[in-house]
């Protein structure tokens, strides 16, 4: 065993050991370390306010409103490039936001902590299937559901967190693989099982039927409701394995719109970027691959912990919603595991005689092997406000791997 | 009625056993009376209208069109076999792509850790790092490619050798292990016969004579094309050798390869002198130091090696040596010094000692070489320099016995070697000499600490005046080991030098014969068709979509290489 | 002598339209064959005799590594690159003249290119090996060539515009492949040596025979030469074709003997573009037939008779099939024939069998066709 694998090694057990609980819901100027008013989260690596692709723009200008920083679209976007508000990743705030990622100051976001390392992560809540902030929509209905979310349903959760344990979702993760999620795309059974334990203390602490009926309707209606706690686990996971010295792992996969970026746990805080390039999958009935908008969002988390795409055998059910065969699904997890550190001791996949799902994707492997991880993802719309127009699938650049690996070798002096 | 359908293809893919396969396919389709894929030359149209597969379509065919012709009981069932054409074609290969490939050796051993053997077809740049990786898996290699720089193949093949591991190759054309064909094999029968070669179309020639004479084969060892180069040291070659002893499956052994490096011969031939089952060897085009020589058996042409080989394993006592007598050598002793009273004996057993022990001294050739200091050494007591003045030594001892008491007292020396020549006009009694000469000389070096053995030939005939069993008698009362051919003499030399002090090479961990009794288990990288053939033989295999790394980047490998 | 074919490429010095005027280059012959196969390129490589000797070719020389682009612009635009590895002179020729190639049909291990002039140029792997006029990719054995050429030479795109031939390049699809060939072969046994050891009264002839009559598969002409029945009968058409064939087979034998050349053209319409395969049966056995013609007889002789067969054969077949005829009737033949053909010279029983099978293997039935044309020349001359 070399150096670089035995901190392999290191950086993977803690991202398999790490343990992450949903311990609350609070606002993000509250809970987010560096959150400040006039500061906007957005998904992927940094970006302007010039670079930045319609969805994300359009989630920019929602939120905004959302925060009664700009009356209207035009004002949000003069706002903006005046730089009056700034932009900066949820990753660099132990943050990540599906699609455009956009968290403002007053938004509500869980709180999940790694019970093993103590490090916390943040995500939004989620909004549903449909014309959604995080694909870029703003309009009135759009900002409606925003301000109830934030207002009435996340701290009915908050209180409802606060009534009990708090939720593990390690073990939900791997109850739900086991029952056809793969983590990113499906989280049916993820958000029911979710529904399962936060119902009864709801029903014990929202005294207002009206609204937790609404409540209890919204949660239950979206499948995706679990998504962002999921990814903000992840986060917390892969944040555990972030810093080790000599490790190749990566630790965040990430794109906004424009640009994939990944980061590399013995690389520090650097970014690998490159274009991002468009999904490949099926669309909505009326759409095409010239509306779609490059990938986009934070979601690859899931990946970068050994779920999602990783674990594709384990979800079937989805594959053509992906575009493809259970046979696909199979080989799409047998091949991850050639570009992987180790097998997850906590997520298994029945099919596969209950193997653990491929973790800890080594920028060596994917070099040499030239195999670039999987990634089940949506698909958003070019442009602002239109929101998803398909879902399949999507393959980092390969070209960020090898600078990974070059900016490795200058860092530690190989070669 | 039948219907005749006809359809044409333009430039299509084509390969004859795949057209054949099609057409085979067609004519088993149910309702399909016959079929045809043929080339559009007149003389194929020609003969469809004869054989009544006529339909106008065909008739607008080109030579060089494809031309695909069906012959059914109804339009319906011709037409559906039509469209079933590319179906029938892609079976071919869809039957492979639904199969995960894995992409390394690493993460085909996951899924197939039972595996022992790797074959390795992938181009030489890589060979050598692959096989590296291999090894260190705890895999025997089975490595097809060639160009792998000498200077690679020296150090994996130090490495196999060290870890009880065969390698074999690099630019190893055929193996047969445990019933199952390697790269370019031959299917032929099971039987007692072991192969082992450098040479890949030599071992594959050698294994189908030996079927064809009836007879069939153990294992087959290829070595690879250099192993019995200087620098490589025969080292699959000796392992294999050893492990073919063992093998209780082998009953005769056959070593067939370019001539080798002439210290390597020598190593070889005594290491086959060491092996308790009859081997014949064939260094093609190198001329046998004699036809036999105890259990080794020499022939010059593949056809002759295998038929010794055939007819040695139909009898199975043939030319297995007799245990060699106890004698412990000091450290110091691993010299052979023959002294010779007839010089034509020299002669013959001067290239045998050679081909078994490698450089040996003499007086017998047009350049003498020195004859004093250490190495093995023969010496005609015969010549002129030393009969000048005297007598033949065949008549008078007093050199000889001088020479035999001095070389005694040589701590370097672990055998001598005598030749005593009987009938009328020699010697009246040249035992009655010998005899208490070579006693003393073995009572002074047993007095110095050392164990000296000494070989005589003895040529002479039973009604010779001196008495061929009384002279034999005596010299053996005398604890000297006699031999009545130049071979044997040669041969019993030979054995005592090798365990004598000579072998320095350090002893190769053996290797372990389990994973070579049954069908083997392979990981196959590279050639796609030896893994199809493997799994046709009914081995356990899985192959490795092996691709370059870093898809071929240079810089980036190298990198990569100095980060594992 | 037959082994010693290859030497180093130095082009200004062939005649430009001559190519086949150079074909012998007798020296001793090695014995026993396989040793030596095995050591000439072990040792020949230290002596220079496989350099690629000056650059001295038509074409602009270019390198293959990517030591001359930086590793960055390589990974932007990784084409698919091969080298060319050996070719025959026809095959430099075709590239010299070539204006319009493009496409005519692949294999597993083949890619057939066919230019304005209906010449043709197969690009193969190292598995098929060198022939009359063949441009080998890789060397024997490499898979990761051989999985590059089948994965790109058999499912590119092969449309009009596709193969293109530019100085240093030879470009299909999307496959570059790097010019010169580093090694050029003579596709030209060394016939005066063939002759001299009387092929047709030679014992090796039976064994020959008795082989294929092991080894034929059913559907093979070889059976019509044999004068016998497959062993397994086949079904459907192939009972005419058989009939035919042996009309086609009499007839050649009969010009032979008779020196007709009537029978012969009579003959070569029979079979020409006859029976199944990508070369039709009836060509690969007038290919075999051929070549026997210059192992038999003097070489205007041969070369003579060879041409009445090709000139009827060839307007009656495929361009690919005719192009194997034409080159047998120039007494160039495929890497087995020379296999085969230097172990007959040298006796080595042993080593003919072995070449002997594996020219039986070629193809499905081309093989043995091929084989059967031998036979049936040497049978009818004898």
């Amino acid at each position: 065993m070399s150096r670089i694998d035995d901190a392999n090694r290191d950086a993977v057990d803690r991202m398999i050991e790490a343990r992450p609980r949903l311990v609350g819901l609070d606002a993000a100027i509250q809970a987010i370390p560096g959150m400040r008013e006039n500061l906007l989260l957005h998904a992927g690596p940094p970006i302007t306010w010039q670079n930045a692709s319609g969805p994300l723009r359009g989630a920019v200008i929602g939120a905004l409103l959302l925060e009664g920083l700009a009356s209207d679209a035009r004002q949000a976007e003069e706002i903006m490039l005046r730089g009056e508000v700034d932009l900066e990743p949820c990753h660099h705030h132990q943050s990540v936001g599906p699609m455009a990622g956009v968290i403002s100051a007053s938004m509500m976001v869980y709180v999940v902590e790694n019970q093993t390392h103590g490090n916390r992560a943040f995500s939004n809540l989620n909004e549903g299937y449909g014309k959604v902030l995080r694909y870029g929509a703003y309009s009135s209905e759009v900002m409606e559901r925003l301000r109830w979310m934030n207002q009435e349903m996340g701290p009915s959760l908050a209180e409802a967190l606060g009534a009990g344990d708090p939720l593990d979702l390690r073990a939900l993760l791997a109850e739900a693989l086991h029952m056809g999620d793969e983590g990113h795309n499906r989280l049916k059974a993820g958000s029911l099982l979710m529904l399962r334990h936060l119902a009864p203390r709801l029903a014990k602490t929202c005294q207002d039927a009206v609204r937790l009926e609404r409540i209890l309707e919204f949660i239950g209606a979206n499948p995706l409701s679990s998504l962002n706690p999921v990814m903000a686990a992840c986060k917390s996971m892969a944040d555990a394995a972030h810093g080790i010295e000599e490790s190749t792992l990566v630790t965040a996969m990430a794109r906004n719109g424009t640009q994939f970026g990944i980061r590399v746990s013995g690389l520090g805080d650097a970014w690998f970027e490159a274009p991002c390039e468009l999904p490949k999958g099926l669309y909505f009935p009326g759409f095409s691959a010239q509306d779609a908008n490059p990938d986009i969002g934070d979601s690859t988390i899931t990946e970068t912990a050994g779920i999602g795409g990783f674990a594709m055998a384990a979800a079937p059910a989805i594959v053509t919603f992906v575009s493809g065969t259970p046979r696909d699904a199979h080989d799409t997890t047998l091949e991850m595991y050639e570009i992987t550190a180790a097998e997850h001791r906590h997520f298994t996949i029945p099919a596969l005689d209950f193997r653990g799902t491929p973790t800890g994707i080594d920028i060596r492997q994917v070099v040499e092997k030239q195999i670039t991880p999987r990634i089940n993802t949506g698909i958003a719309h070019r442009e602002a406000g239109i929101g998803q127009i398909g879902a399949g699938l999507v393959r980092p650049p390969a070209v960020i791997f090898e600078e990974a690996l070059l900016a490795y070798a200058e860092r530690y002096d190989v070669g | 009625m039948p219907v005749v359908l006809a359809e044409l293809r333009r430039g299509a893919y084509a390969d004859s056993a795949i057209l054949m396969q099609l057409q085979r396919s067609l004519q088993e389709l149910p309702g399909v009376r016959d079929a045809a894929v043929l080339m559009g030359t007149p003389a194929n149209l020609e003969l469809l209208q004869q054989a009544g597969l006529w339909t106008a379509e065909a008739a607008k065919a080109r030579a060089d069109d494809l031309v695909i012709v069906v012959q059914a009981e109804t339009e319906t069932v011709a037409r559906s076999a039509l469209s079933q054409i590319d179906e029938l074609r892609r079976r071919r290969s869809s039957r492979e792509a639904g199969h995960y490939r894995p992409r390394s050796l690493e993460t085909a051993l996951r899924t197939f850790p039972e595996a022992r053997f790797a074959s390795i077809s992938v181009p030489g740049a890589y060979a050598a790092d692959l096989t590296r990786e291999a090894l260190a898996a705890g895999l025997h290699v089975f490595l097809y490619s060639d160009n792998v720089p000498l200077s690679d193949e020296v150090e994996l093949k130090k490495l196999s050798a060290s870890r009880g591991q065969l390698l074999m190759g690099p630019d190893c054309g055929t193996s047969i292990l445990g019933g199952v064909g390697l790269g370019f094999a031959n299917r032929v029968r099971r039987g007692s016969i072991g192969l082992i070669g450098a040479s890949g179309t030599g071992l594959q020639a050698l294994s189908c004579m030996i079927d064809a004479l009836g007879a069939g084969v153990s294992q087959a060892i290829g070595s690879g094309g250099r192993d019995l180069h200087e620098a490589v040291g025969g080292v699959t070659t000796r392992q294999a050798m050893r492990l073919l002893a063992e093998d209780p499956d082998t009953g005769v052994l056959v070593l067939v390869s370019k001539p080798p490096a002439r210290r390597l011969a020598g190593h070889l031939i005594g290491l086959a002198a060491s092996i308790a089952k009859p081997v014949v060897i064939d260094f093609l085009g190198f001329p046998p130091p004699a036809p036999r020589l105890g259990n080794i058996h020499f022939a010059s042409t593949l056809e002759e090696a295998a038929r010794r080989a055939v007819e040695l394993s139909g009898n199975r006592d043939e030319g297995i040596n007799d245990p060699l007598p106890p004698g412990q050598f000091a450290p110091p002793q691993r010299w052979l010094r023959g002294l010779f009273a007839g010089g034509t004996l020299a002669l013959e057993i001067l290239p045998m000692l050679r081909a078994l022990i490698g450089e040996v001294d003499s007086n017998l050739e047009a350049e003498p070489s020195s004859l004093t200091g250490d190495g093995h050494r023969i010496v005609d007591l015969g010549s002129d320099e030393f009969t000048a003045g005297r007598l033949h030594p065949m008549l008078d001892q007093t050199l000889r016995i001088r020479g035999l008491l001095q070389e005694a007292d040589d701590p370097g020396v672990a055998v001598i070697l005598l030749d005593v020549v009987l009938g009328d006009g020699a010697h009246p009694d040249p035992a009655a000499e010998l005899a208490p000469a070579v006693a003393r000389a073995k009572q002074r070096a047993r007095e110095a600490g050392r164990n000296l053995e000494v070989v005589v030939l003895v040529i002479g005939a039973k009604q010779d005046p001196q008495g061929r069993d009384r002279q034999v008698a005596r010299l053996e009362k005398a604890e000297a080991r006699v031999e009545a051919s130049p071979a044997a003499a040669a041969l019993l030399a030979a054995r005592f030098v090798k365990a004598s002090g000579e072998t320095p090479q350090q002893e190769m961990p053996p290797v372990d014969r389990t994973p070579f009794q049954g069908p083997p288990a392979i990981v196959n990288l590279g050639l796609e068709s030896f893994y199809e053939s493997l799994i046709d033989q009914g081995a356990a295999a899985i192959q490795v979509d092996w691709r370059p790394p870093a898809g071929g980047d240079q810089r980036l490998s190298a990198l990569l290489r100095k980060m594992k | 002598m037959v082994e010693a074919r290859v030497f180093p490429v130095q082009l200004e010095l062939l005649p430009s339209v001559a190519v086949h005027e150079y074909g012998d280059v007798s020296r001793a012959c090695p014995r026993p064959i396989a040793a030596v196969r095995e050591f000439l390129p072990m040792f020949s490589e230290d002596l220079g005799l496989f350099a690629c000797g000056r650059q001295t070719l038509p074409f602009r020389s270019r390198s293959t590594g990517d030591g001359s682009r930086s590793g960055r612009e390589a990974r932007g635009h990784r084409a698919a690159v091969l080298a060319a590895r050996c070719a025959s002179p026809g095959a430099l020729e075709w590239l010299r003249k070539a204006r319009r190639p493009r496409v005519l049909n692949r294999s597993d291990h083949a890619c057939n290119l066919i230019d304005e002039r209906g010449r043709v140029l197969s690009l193969v792997s190292g598995r098929v090996g060198n022939g009359p006029f063949h441009l080998v990719l890789a060397p024997a054995g490499c898979s990761a060539e051989d999985s590059l050429l089948l994965s790109s030479l058999t499912k590119m795109d092969t449309g009009p515009g596709a193969v293109q031939v530019t100085p240093g390049e030879l470009r299909v699809g999307g496959l570059a492949i790097v010019l010169p060939p580093s090694r050029l072969w003579n596709p030209r046994p060394n016939w005066p040596a063939v002759r001299r050891t009387q092929l047709c009264r030679s014992r090796q002839v039976q064994r020959l025979k008795r082989l294929l009559q092991a080894n034929a598969p059913p559907r093979s002409l070889a059976w019509a030469v044999l004068a016998r029945r497959p062993s397994q009968e086949a079904p459907g058409w192939d009972v005419h074709l058989l009939r035919r064939a042996e009309t086609g087979v009499r007839h050649l034998s009969r010009g032979l003997t008779s020196g007709s050349k009537r029978f012969l053209r009579r003959a070569a319409r029979e079979l020409a573009g006859l029976g199944p395969g990508l070369t039709p049966a009836g060509d690969d056995l007038l290919v075999g037939f051929q070549l026997a013609l210059w192992g038999l007889f003097p070489e205007n002789q041969a070369r003579d008779l060879a041409a009445v067969v090709c000139g009827c054969a060839c307007r009656r077949t495929s361009a690919f099939s005719a192009a194997w005829l034409r080159a047998a009737a120039s007494g160039e033949a495929a890497q087995p024939w020379h296999d085969l053909l230097a172990a007959l010279c040298c006796g080595d029983l042993g080593e003919t069998a072995g070449a002997a099978r594996a020219l039986l293997l070629r193809g499905h039935t081309s093989g043995s066709d091929a084989m059967a044309g031998w036979l049936l020349a040497c049978r009818a001359a004898g």
